[in-house]
Formats: structure tokens, sequence, C-alpha cells
């Protein structure tokens, strides 16, 4: 796509954006009035708690959890050099994984509260990577890393596996069901939270753009260029840490929004500039993750799917269908 | 820039030099067997690979002490392997060499893009600059590399082996463009490069790396041409005429 | 003469299958159960067990303790009386132990599910051996219990390496009580297990008596004039899950005189709502039924956003989770004690003491 045309792509975005909030908040809420207009008379407005407890929340993190992603993907494709990589490849979710795992497998709550499964799930999360960074400072090249990675997650898995054998038929739905991914349970009063971190986050990794399209020319040239590849590479591993052990600790594993969406924003916007890249990403996250709610939302008469069967569904026919008519990535 | 009883290598310390000195507004190139430390010698000056004693100045500023990013304004490195970057137009690519200068958040600003602006129309690169850099020649590629040194805008420009995805009469003409670019920006070429004949031709100062002794040297090739290819290849190259 | 001979074997073919179906000609002992058919002759019993989905005849048991001089490929051949049994379902144990004959009960999967007492005990004094549920099947500790026949939850499917068993001297048989759909239909399988032990007369007795018992709460139900609402299920993942109208559950609401908003719709299994839609269509719904958890605390763990259900914020919501072992054991049997707990949980004044419901823990 010819530079000039970033802007407008970008704008038209953020309106497709808000078009489809706006579908996913109030599409079939019938009985929706909002708070301004007059709801006397009766003390539970059903609609608009529909829309504050179960829509706002559901819009709102498919938002965050879609950009995150999308972002986690990016900066570990870049990192690697690899375009199969995607936010899970560090083995972050692994801890994720491992904690919920070891939680609802032995019916032992790590932290018996109401919002234990966060917690547990983002704590995992946190230590993995501590542990992952702790392997980068004893490596020099990208690549070892992307194995360890792979072994923590074998590791991890083994572990799950031999766990899943000897759990309860109960406990070991619940531990699939959690691996299936959900946008729906993230609650009103949590937005703010997570608002607050993710904005963090985001200006965070904003800085790490210079670093990253330094990298785009491998790690030697890179160091040439003064950029100091391993800090940058401890600072990429703390921050996705973050981002995944927060959108994990929300919705779960979600499949495929972080290795897509960063090879379609390349695709679509033929640079390797990750400032440009940086808010494709934001934005074609968002909106393929809203997207991808909405469908579910529209089929939810018919059937239930999971969010993780759609964002694979719509994912992989998308990436072949470019790949095809562009030959490049 | 001054090199001062240099070790290179950083466990096994393997190349060493006495005290060199070299002028700006000239291009050197450098020679060796292969395997005898050419990369080596390049990557330790860039200060990608650290050497284990002596001093290299630049300007009369050691370079030890400098930071990696106040280093690359000091010296640009250009590694052997052309760019295989998808997706990255030539402007984009040249860009990068600002990098050093750039702030937090990585943006250009007007200065920036007017040095990359010159570049560009100084190696001629105008009618690519908004073409995909793997849609281009080999030769193309080697001056977008060219261009993305020079607006690093440090005074010493490293080139690791630059012509050897080169056709001849490519070759002829970027060593031609090295010697031209290092008098009119007043900056120092380092090249390493295994084309004896063309060296023969062009230049009278070379670096050659003295195989028996492991040391690296600096000599007149018009001077004494077969003593020098004898040391830097261990054989007497002239017996085979 | 070889065309002869050919003829001869079709003749002879064709006798024999005539001979069969004189010989079933007579009418099955069941009247409830859909997916087994029991046989009464003289000196044996043959069962019939039916897939539920094709009704096609997916097992032929002949049971006698004396074995018939010449036995036929398609059936199997079982002696009650040596019967060696490893029932895989906990719902057979609660049949086995209702006509005392747990004595015949030499393995089971796991003791993880287990709430009998006897057998758990047995199992502390090594004579009944855990074996390991149908895909983790430990041969040879099954082979060291001496059993000689398993009973197992059918899908339509063969139990894994069956045929090797059968070489091995174990049989298996698959039991559909859990397709059942009424609630007697269901119970009626324990004259399934009465004629594998040899106790098919203390089976009918039993089973009398829980028709008569469960004939007894619909009419006592039916006093009720006002219908009362439940909610039924619970969220898997974001998808919840509710009875069909013609489902087993279902049926057992319509007996208890409760209304279900769903009893219409179609379907012997469940069907999936959202949670908005729950939300939408149960506002005034003060009752839940079966959770599957024991206490408000892990409803807000599976999902926050249930407190939003008004059984939720008035504390009425009932499973049978405190003891579920004990429910999975018994339930089937027992249709007429959650018929009763149904009626106590919606009609009554909250007096009588539930048999296995509870009210979950806030």
């Amino acid at each position: 796509m010819n530079p000039s045309l970033r802007m407008p792509i970008f704008i038209f975005l953020l309106i497709a954006i808000g078009i489809i909030a706006y579908f996913n908040l109030t599409y079939h809420l019938t009985e929706l009035r909002w708070l301004w207009e007059n709801n006397q008379g009766e003390q539970v407005n059903e609609g608009f708690i529909l829309l504050k407890e179960f829509r706002l929340p559901r819009v709102f993190i498919s938002i965050i959890a879609g950009g995150g992603l999308a972002i986690t993907g990016m900066l570990m494709q870049t990192l690697f050099q690899n375009p199969l990589a995607g936010p899970y490849v560090l083995g972050i979710n692994s801890g994720s994984n491992l904690f919920i795992g070891i939680s609802l497998l032995t019916g032992i709550p790590f932290l018996m509260s109401e919002y234990g499964m966060v917690l547990t799930a983002f704590i995992g999360a946190l230590l993995f990577g501590l542990l992952i960074l702790l392997f980068s400072t004893f490596i020099k090249k990208s690549i070892s890393l992307l194995l360890i990675g792979l072994m923590i997650s074998s590791f991890t898995s083994a572990i799950l596996s031999i766990l899943e054998s000897s759990s309860s038929a109960n406990n070991l739905k619940s531990f699939v069901i959690w691996g299936m991914g959900s946008l729906q349970k993230v609650e009103f009063a949590q937005i703010g939270f997570i608002t607050i971190t993710f904005l963090i986050l985001t200006l965070f990794s904003l800085t790490l753009m210079k670093a990253l399209n330094a990298l785009v020319l491998g790690e030697t040239s890179a160091s040439a260029l003064g950029i100091s590849v391993k800090r940058e590479r401890q600072k990429i591993i703390v921050i996705s840490s973050l981002f995944i052990g927060l959108i994990t600790a929300y919705c779960g594993p979600i499949a495929f929004v972080g290795l897509t969406v960063p090879n379609l924003a390349r695709i679509l916007f033929k640079t390797q500039n990750h400032q440009v890249l940086f808010f494709a990403n934001l934005l074609i996250g968002s909106f393929f993750l809203l997207l991808c709610d909405s469908i579910i939302l529209l089929l939810e008469p018919y059937t239930a799917i999971p969010i993780n069967g759609i964002t694979s569904l719509i994912g992989a026919p998308m990436v072949i269908l470019f790949i095809l008519k562009n030959g490049r990535i | 820039m001054i090199l001062n009883n240099l070790q290179f290598g950083y466990q096994v310390p393997y190349l060493t030099s006495d005290f060199l000195e070299f002028n700006l507004g000239q291009a050197i190139p450098l020679i060796g067997a292969n395997g005898a430390g050419k990369s080596t010698f390049l990557k330790t000056i860039a200060g990608l690979i650290p050497h284990s004693k002596g001093e290299i100045i630049i300007e009369n500023q050691s370079l030890t002490k400098l930071s990696l990013q106040e280093r690359s304004k000091k010296i640009a490195y250009v590694p052997s392997t052309p760019p295989l970057i998808d997706q990255m137009r030539v402007n984009e690519y040249i860009a990068l060499g600002r990098t050093p200068f750039l702030g937090l958040f990585g943006n250009l600003q007007q200065k920036d893009e007017e040095i990359i602006e010159q570049a560009i129309l100084k190696l001629g690169l105008t009618p690519y600059k908004e073409r995909f850099i793997h849609e281009l020649s080999d030769g193309e590629k080697q001056l977008c590399t060219l261009a993305k040194a020079l607006v690093q805008d440090a005074p010493v420009i490293l080139l690791d082996e630059p012509s050897a995805f080169l056709d001849y009469a490519n070759r002829n003409r970027i060593v031609e463009l090295f010697k031209n670019l290092a008098k009119q920006e007043n900056k120092l070429f380092i090249f390493s490069t295994h084309d004896i004949d063309l060296i023969d031709r062009e230049f009278q100062e070379v670096l050659y790396i003295d195989v028996t002794e492991n040391k690296l040297i600096k000599g007149n090739i018009s001077l004494n041409k077969d003593a020098i290819l004898e040391k830097a290849f261990n054989r007497n190259l002239g017996s085979f005429h | 003469m070889k065309f002869w001979s050919i003829l001869l074997c079709i003749w002879l073919f064709a006798c024999q299958s005539n001979d069969n179906q004189t010989r079933e000609h007579i009418k099955s002992t069941t009247r409830y159960a859909k997916h087994f058919q029991l046989f009464e002759y003289q000196n044996h019993q043959i069962i019939h067990v039916l897939n539920p989905k094709t009704n096609k005849l997916e097992k032929k048991i002949w049971i006698s303790d004396h074995l018939p001089q010449s036995t036929n490929e398609s059936y199997i051949y079982i002696q009650p009386h040596q019967v060696k049994l490893c029932p895989m379902a906990s719902s057979h144990i609660g049949m086995l132990n209702r006509i005392e004959v747990l004595d015949r009960v030499s393995a089971l999967p796991s003791q993880n599910y287990l709430d009998n007492v006897i057998l758990k005990k047995a199992i502390q004094h090594g004579k009944i051996l855990e074996v390991g549920f149908e895909n983790q099947l430990q041969l040879e500790k099954l082979l060291r219990s001496n059993t000689n026949l398993i009973s197992y939850s059918g899908f339509g499917t063969e139990f894994p390496q069956e045929s090797k068993l059968k070489k091995l001297g174990v049989l298996t048989i698959q039991n559909y009580d859990w397709e059942e759909l009424n609630p007697l239909g269901r119970a009626e399988w324990i004259l399934f297990f009465g004629a594998l032990t040899g106790k098919l007369n203390e089976a009918k007795n039993e089973f009398q008596h829980i028709e008569r018992n469960y004939l007894h709460q619909v009419k006592r139900a039916k006093r009720y004039r006002y219908k009362k609402e439940v909610i039924s299920g619970n969220l898997v993942g974001d998808v919840w899950y509710l009875p069909a109208g013609q489902s087993y559950a279902a049926q057992l609401f319509k007996d208890a005189q409760i209304r279900y908003r769903y009893e219409k719709k179609k379907g012997t299994g469940s069907i999936a709502l959202s949670l908005e839609e729950i939300l939408k269509n149960h506002r005034h719904t003060n009752i839940w039924l079966n959770p599957g958890v024991a206490s408000k605390k892990a409803l807000a763990l599976i999902n926050p956003k249930l407190k939003h259900l008004k059984a939720f914020q008035n504390n009425q919501i009932y499973c049978y989770s405190h003891r579920m072992n004990f429910y999975w054991e018994n339930a089937s049997l027992m249709p007429d004690r959650i018929l009763s707990d149904y009626i106590e949980i919606c009609h009554g004044r909250g007096n009588k003491v539930l048999y296995f419901y509870k009210k979950i823990k806030p």
C-alpha cells in the first residue's frame, strides 16, 4: 500500500471498530433503555444491566485483547525474525496454563477468591516471564530463546497431561473449558484496572519501536546501529509477559490473533516501519477480535461457538488468501 | 583512527596489531587468506566483538569507553550479506542508518530526513527510493547499504566484503565510489576483499594480515606486492607467473 | 452334488434363523426401558441391548447356569452364578447394591468416584482390585481379580480391546441406562443386573417398589396446582446447557409439576443458551436446580456474572453436589426420591429433609 494511504486506512479502521463495537453493544438488546432515559417505577433496568455488565466488558476486552495479542505477536515475530512466531512462543502463557491447570485439575485453588483465576493466571505468566528473562541473560542469539520457550511449553504440557490423567472429570472439564478462551468473564468493575495497565504497557512498548526497526536487519546489524540487542530483548520479554499475563488472566488463551494479525498488518501496509506497524496491529487486532465476537453474538441463537474456534476459523483462511494474493510476507 | 597494540579475539586472542594510524579521507582495502580474521578484525573495531587488550581511538576518543550507541556514531559497519528483507522500501531501509541519533520513540526529525535525502541523491538512488529492497539487483542493494552507512554520519565506515555479490563492472564501480566518497566526505573506508588485481590497480596502501605472525600490518602494495602477498597468503604468488 | 450341498446349507441356515424367531416371539418383560429387552424362558433368559440412536440390536446375551449344547457366535453366554463383575459406572453399583450382590463385584475402575462403604472396605482389604477406566484398563490386574464380566456405559462403540478381552475370558456388556428418558425406564435396568447375577426375582420386587413409590409421588405432585418455575444446568465456558424438552430431567420437572420454560424445545439431550439469554428469560425465576457445584463461591469462580441471577441473590440454588458420588450411584434407581426432593423444593414449606438435594452453601 502506498504510504500516503496509511492515515486514511487508520481512520477507516477506527470507524469500523466504532461501528462493530456499537453493534456488539446493542445487538438484540430489546429492552435497552439508556441510563439517561427515564426508568422510574422500576428498580432494575434489565436492558441496562445487560449492556453494562455483559456487553460493555465484552466489547472492551475484545478491543484490549485483540490489540494486545497482535502487538505481542509483532514483538515476537520481529525479535525472532520469523513470521511463524506468535505471542505464545516464549512459553510465557505456559506459566498461566500450568498454574491454572494445577489449581483446576487438583481442585486446590491457589487463591480462593472471586478473582482467584485471574490472579493465578497472571502470577503464572509473570513467573515464567521472569524465568525466561533469567535465561535470556545467558543467551547471545534470540533463536536459542525460541528453543527454550518451546522446551518450557513441552515441559509444562507434560506436567499438565500427567495431572489430567489423574484428575476428576469435572476438574478436567473446567480446565479444558478454560483453554477454550472466553471474552465474557470480565466484569464492569475491572475495566479501570485493565485500561490503566494496558495504556502503560502500550506506552512502554512504543519505546521499543526503534530497536525493532533495527532488529529487522538482524542482530549484528542492529548492534552496529547502536542497539543493545540483549537489553532490548529483555525489555521485549518483560512487556510481552505483562501483556500475555493480563490477557490470559482475563480471557484464557486466545488462539491465532497474535499470529495472524501481525502478518496481515505487514502484508496490508507493506512496511517494516514498526511505528506504523504498531498502530496497524493495535487497530487490526481489535477489529479482528471484535468481528469474531460479533459472529459469536449473531450465531448465539443457533449455536454456541467458543472464541478460539472462530478466531482460527476466520484467521487461517484470511492469511492464506493474503499470501496467495500478495506472494510475500 | 588509531589502533594501538590491539589484541583481537575475546577468549582466544589470535590477532594482534602494533600501533597503526589511519587518516580520514581515504579508502583502504583489507586483504588476507580465508579464516585469517578479516571479519573478526572489522567486527572488533565496530564493537560487535569485544577485544582483550589495546585501544581503538577515533577523533581522539577511545572507543572502549563509549556506549554501543555512542560508538555507532563513530563507526558504521556493513556486513557481507546483502539485506534480505521483505516489505521494506529503500528509503525506509536507508533511514535505519539514523537509528543512533533517534529519540526514545524512534521518530525521524526534519534533520534526519534531510540527511537521508542527501545520501539518496549522492548515490543516485532517487528513482529507487519508493521501491522495495527485495525488488532490487545486488548492485543496487549494495548502494543502499552504502547509503545507510553514510547517513549514520560516522567518520569510519567498515565494509565486510562489499563486492562479494557483485559482477565485475560493479566491483570496479563500487571501489571507485569508496575512494571518491572517502575524499568528498572526509571519511575513512576500510573494506575487506579478495580482488587482488583490482586492489593492485587502484590502491597503494593496504591492510593485510600476516598469517605467520597473526598480525595486522599496513603496507604499500605498489612497492612490495610480492612480499605482502606472500605474507598474507603464506605463499609466493610471484612464482606462479 | 455341489449344487445339492449348497441348497442343503441354505435350507439349514433358513431353518436356524426361523428357529430363532419363533423362540424369541415371547414378549419382553420390560415396560418402561427402551434400550434393552428381557425375554424369560423356562430355563434361561435372553437380554437384547439396543442402540439408543438406531434401535439396532447391539448385543444378545444368553443367561443360564446351564450352557446349551450348541452355542451361537452372535450370542454371549453368561452363567449368572459364576459372574464376577467389574461395573464401570456408578449407577451399576447402586443397582447391584439394591439386589444385594455386591459380593460379586471383583474389580472397580477407581475408588475416587465411590460412595458405597462396603465396596470401599473391600478395596481396602484387597478383595476388590482397582483396574482403571475403559481406556486405561490395567489388564494384568483385571485378570488377577478373576473378573469375567464388565458392564460399562455404552456409547455406540465397542469396548476397547473387546475381542482380546473375550479371548481372555472377560465378556463386556454395554449398558444404556443413562440414555433412558423415562425415569422409570432408567430404574428398570435393575432387571438387567438382576438377570445377569441370577437375582431376577429380587430385582423385579425392587422395581415394583420403585414404580409404586414413583407413581405415588407423581400423584402427590398433582395436588399442587400452581406450578413454580425453575432454571436448570449451568455455564460450561460461555454456554449455558439446559435439559431439552424430552430429556430425563425435563420429564422429572413435568412429573413434579414444575414450570420449565424449555419443555417444548425438541430434543433429548441439552439445549445451549448464552448467559445473556438466561438472564433475559429468567428475570423472575427464583429456583435454580442442578448447577453442579456445592457453593455460591464456586459459582462466582465459574463466572462472576452469575450473581445477576435472581435465584443467586435469593439463595435458592439446589444441587446434589455435596454428595456427588452418592447421587450418581443411587439417583437412577430412585427417581421417586428425586421427585419428592423437587416437590419439597418447589412446593414444600421447607420442613422436610431432602434426600439427594441440598441448598448450596452461600
